[in-house]
């Protein structure tokens, strides 16, 4: 049954403080959505909580009708539940292709050299790199590694934390252009994102979040004109 | 000039236990940052395990020593899922590391009722801990040769494991960043507990092949835990390789420090040493300052 | 020498002014030496007229009081002490005891805790109002109680504690000993060492602990035979992996004999490393490795190692040691009772019992303590070398016993070289 992403009342938080008050949110399968709003919004806390990083206290999380709220991250990654995190996060210390082994974890090896080939030939930089520590890739090189991973991790749900952290503009604007290419049409996609610019144009549909709760929910269209008024839905001013 | 190489080598003796055992706490530092102080009293078990087998149930030496590293192996599995694992979760590293030493005081309570607190000779067959040979004016113990024969196997199997098997890659992974690894679907409970048995294993080859140069007491292996201690803090507590060199440096300190430092002040002058070491470079002797260590 | 001289007439004058009575003070402070030693043969006899029993004295009854670790971890050398305690004071009574006085013993446990012993010794004098305090184990313990026992005139008699302090007649005049300090240890071996090989025949290292007791260790030994046949002092902590580096040292020094102030465990390895290393030398191990377990740990290469005691084998075959492990058996010991502990509370019961008859009639610390200094040449049967005490000298026991690794035993060597 293919439902896509559904979640119902979700209620999440660190220790005793709740972060997430009850969000509903919905990602059709095959269906671009992005999550918009301003720093410390609790866009990341949803992420880590779909990706299994953290457990819901109320409410459930489904995907393709299963629930996955509170499953091991490892489990996730199995059914296809892919996250490429908030800061690239590559491993510093482990060569390049040392990461992308990292992201074909307890799967064949075949799959190993199908994926590196593909992804080789959309970075051919990766492939130069591919014995240097990846803390030592630029900016726009880790993040074209982070991709990598996710690309050799076969995503069914993709989940992509805040893509223009930390990059120049330009370059975040090139990833954006390049994400249709990268994954195939089929992949369910939910995007975390501050730069709203960016995301309307990429995702059909978005949410915004101000201090854990939904204030607006909307097709792109009808914004992509007017970021004055998505402004105001982020901080809160009318 | 003889004389430097064999205090040379005397040091290496004493470093190569200092150097399994760092490696052995680094392991699980780096990979669960978890400071194991149960390590010595567990690797001292081995090392009573191997004779228990060997001396009051007639097991030929080896096979002794294969059982007592599958003890020691299930024992670590089970500690870790009964002691460490509940607490993992919770996220805190004071409880676990406090839980460690509980598990060290319980441990060595029960060798204390087993075996009993005398110290007691560790038989190896054809008493070859007792055959010294003599290579123009260097003195070469033949048990010595198997020390440094086992540290160069165990630590390149440790290379191998952590270089060339996923096991090794995840827990290099877990090591750099453990959300990251745990989204590229690396299981946090797989590596933990591989972590801990690799570790464990390391702990009880060193405990036993130093049993016949420290004698088997209660305590013979936390003596060595406090090297090793000092071993890994001195190759920055993050570098497995640092923990390694850390060990052999700290065992040549000891032997030419105790030569030529004055009476009163030889055997502190590697922990001073250490303490300097520190002073100027807080992050150990191996390791660099972590830039994204943790984003 | 003339410091020590000065001493004995200082003590004799004290003794002589006490024994007169504590009522002229001013006329003492005044006195000169000579003037008081020849008042003292006046005095003594003035005592026998108008003698002042001690605390704790009746005419049918002495009483002692004895602080011990009865509970705790070192709860079973407290009971084997105590053991031994009863097994002298059964001995005296059956023969009907000293001047007719039977003797009888307090003990109170002080868990090796010296706050306790301290509130111990407040208890014996001030409630129990006891003679003497006799046989306590532990220096530490003894150390923060000696002063109030000092402070009221009351003797300590023949503990289990040998702090260097403890026999300074000075300080503590009212303290007897059978039981040598490390210092008094390394001097009895030195003399030994210089008897048997002469003092052109000798390379001494020595190795100690890195501490105040090590170092004690080495003064004695350079206070009984002089710097120059010590040629090298190494140290060991309590986290030494190896003694290879010292015995490397050694080695170079050219040692021909070593002294290793360690535990049994830590003498084997010596031993193993010593033949890992080639070296070449005469070992003696101190008291802390004479045991059953350091010839079992290190085998064949324990042969012919020497051993620096103080007192004999507990289970070896001297009149003395048979008279004591039958009274021992007797007052119900086990084989584990039979201690180094428990022997030397029987020894210091042997000591008491020799003071109290030579005290006499009038019984005070004064003419105890006069009684013990006047023994000399005290046999105990092979326990101890013969006992010697002085007005200077506290401790009976200052000459060690020296044993060997004979056939996979310790033996008792009675002559070297």
């Amino acid at each position: 049954m293919m439902t896509g992403l559904e979640i119902t009342n979700l209620k999440v938080g660190y220790s005793r403080n709740e972060v997430i008050h009850g969000l509903d949110l919905k990602v059709n399968p095959g269906e671009k959505v992005a999550l918009l709003g301003a720093n410390g919004a609790g866009k990341s806390t949803v992420l880590r909580t779909i990706s299994g990083l953290l457990t819901p206290t109320e409410g459930s999380i489904t995907f393709n009708g299963e629930e996955i709220g509170g499953s091991n991250p490892a489990n996730l990654v199995e059914m296809g539940v892919i996250q490429v995190p908030e800061g690239r996060r590559v491993f510093p210390g482990l060569n390049v292709e040392d990461n992308l082994k990292v992201a074909n974890y307890g799967k064949s090896p075949d799959l190993l050299e199908e994926g590196l080939e593909a992804v080789y030939k959309k970075f051919p930089i990766l492939q130069e790199r591919r014995k240097q520590a990846a803390g030592l890739l630029s900016g726009g090189q880790q993040q074209m590694l982070s991709l990598s991973r996710a690309i050799i991790a076969k995503p069914k749900l993709l989940l992509i934390d805040e893509m223009s952290l930390g990059l120049a503009p330009l370059l975040v604007k090139d990833f954006y252009e390049q994400l249709a290419d990268l994954f195939s049409e089929d992949v369910t996609l939910l995007l975390v994102e501050q730069n709203a610019g960016l995301a309307l144009k990429y995702c059909s549909r978005f949410y915004v979040l101000r201090n854990g709760e939904l204030v607006l929910e909307s097709n792109s269209e009808d914004y992509k004109d007017n970021p004055t008024a998505l402004q105001s839905a982020y901080l809160g001013v009318d | 000039m003889v004389d430097y190489i064999q205090i040379a080598w005397q040091g290496l003796v004493s470093g190569f236990a200092y150097a399994l055992i760092g490696l052995a706490l680094v392991m699980v530092y780096k990979t669960a940052r978890i400071l194991n102080f149960a390590a010595g009293t567990m690797a001292g078990i081995s090392g009573f395990l191997a004779h228990w087998w060997a001396a009051e149930n007639d097991m030929p030496f080896a096979i002794a020593i294969i059982f007592a590293m599958i003890m020691t192996a299930v024992g670590t599995y089970v500690i870790e899922r009964l002691t460490v694992r509940p607490l993992i979760k919770l996220g805190d590293f004071l409880p676990i590391v406090i839980m460690t030493l509980g598990v060290e005081e319980l441990l060595a309570n029960v060798s204390l009722l087993w075996w009993g607190g005398s110290a007691q000779r560790y038989r190896v067959p054809g008493d070859i801990d007792r055959i010294n040979w003599l290579i123009g004016d260097f003195r070469l113990n033949a048990w010595h040769v198997v020390v440094a024969g086992t540290t160069f196997v165990t630590l390149s199997i440790v290379g191998y494991v952590i270089n060339q098997t996923e096991l090794g890659l995840g827990m290099k992974a877990f090591a750099e960043d453990q959300d990251a690894a745990k989204l590229m679907g690396v299981k946090e409970s797989t590596v933990s507990i591989w972590t801990w048995v690799l570790s464990a294993l390391v702990g009880g080859v060193t405990g036993i092949v130093y049993a016949p140069v420290l004698f088997l007491q209660q305590d013979y292996m936390n003596i060595i835990f406090i090297k090793g201690f000092v071993a890994a803090i001195l190759g920055g507590f993050l570098s497995l390789s640092g923990g390694v060199a850390g060990g052999l440096l700290l065992g040549e300190l000891e032997a030419f420090t105790i030569k030529w430092a004055p009476r009163e002040f030889a055997a502190a002058l590697p922990v001073v040493i250490v303490f300097i070491v520190l002073l100027i470079r807080p992050h150990g002797l191996f390791t660099r300052e972590k830039g994204h260590e943790r984003v | 020498m003339k410091s020590k001289l000065w001493k004995l007439l200082a003590i004799f004058a004290v003794l002589g002014l006490v024994a007169v009575g504590c009522g002229d003070d001013d006329d003492s402070s005044s006195s000169s030496s000579e003037a008081s030693s020849s008042e003292e043969a006046s005095s003594s006899e003035a005592a026998e007229e108008e003698c002042e029993l001690g605390r704790g004295v009746s005419d049918d009854k002495i009483l002692f009081g004895s602080s011990q670790p009865m509970t705790g971890n070192l709860a079973a050398l407290g009971e084997q002490a105590v053991l031994a305690m009863e097994v002298t004071k059964d001995r005296i009574n059956e023969a009907g005891g000293i001047n007719g006085r039977m003797i009888d013993f307090i003990v109170q446990d002080d868990a090796y805790n010296p706050e306790k012993t301290v509130a111990n010794a407040q208890y014996f004098i001030e409630q129990e109002k006891v003679f003497a305090i006799w046989a306590s184990i532990g220096s530490a313990p003894l150390k923060a109680a000696l002063p109030i026992h000092n402070e009221n005139n009351t003797l300590t008699l023949f503990p289990w504690a040998q702090d260097l302090s403890f026999y300074d007649v000075d300080v503590n005049p009212l303290f007897f000993s059978v039981n040598p300090s490390a210092y008094a240890q390394t001097f009895g071996f030195g003399k030994v060492l210089v008897e048997t090989y002469g003092l052109d025949g000798i390379q001494v290292g020595l190795m100690t602990i890195n501490s105040v007791d090590g170092q004690q260790t080495v003064d004695g030994f350079k206070d009984s035979i002089g710097g120059s046949a010590l040629v090298d002092e190494q140290t060991w902590e309590r986290d030494s992996t190896t003694y290879g580096p010292q015995i490397l040292s050694f080695i170079d020094s050219g040692v021909t004999d070593v002294y290793i102030g360690t535990g049994d465990t830590q003498f084997a390895q010596f031993l193993l490393e010593a033949d890992q290393l080639g070296l070449d030398a005469r070992f003696w191990g101190s008291t802390g490795t004479i045991s059953a377990n350091s010839i079992e740990l290190a085998g064949d290469l324990s042969e012919g190692a020497y051993g620096v005691n103080v007192i004999s084998s507990a289970n070896g075959d001297k009149p003395g040691l048979n008279a004591y492990r039958e009274a021992m058996f007797a007052a119900g010991a086990t084989e584990a009772q039979i201690s180094t502990a428990s022997l030397l509370a029987y020894t210091g019961g042997l000591v008491l019992e020799e003071g109290l008859n030579r005290a006499g009639e009038c019984l005070n610390s004064q003419t105890l303590s006069a009684a013990f200094e006047s023994i000399t040449d005290f046999s105990t049967g092979g326990i101890m070398r013969p006992l010697n005490f002085s007005s200077d000298n506290h401790l009976g026991n200052n000459d060690v016993i020296i044993l060997q690794v004979q056939n996979g035993v310790w033996v008792e060597v009675e002559n070297l070289g």
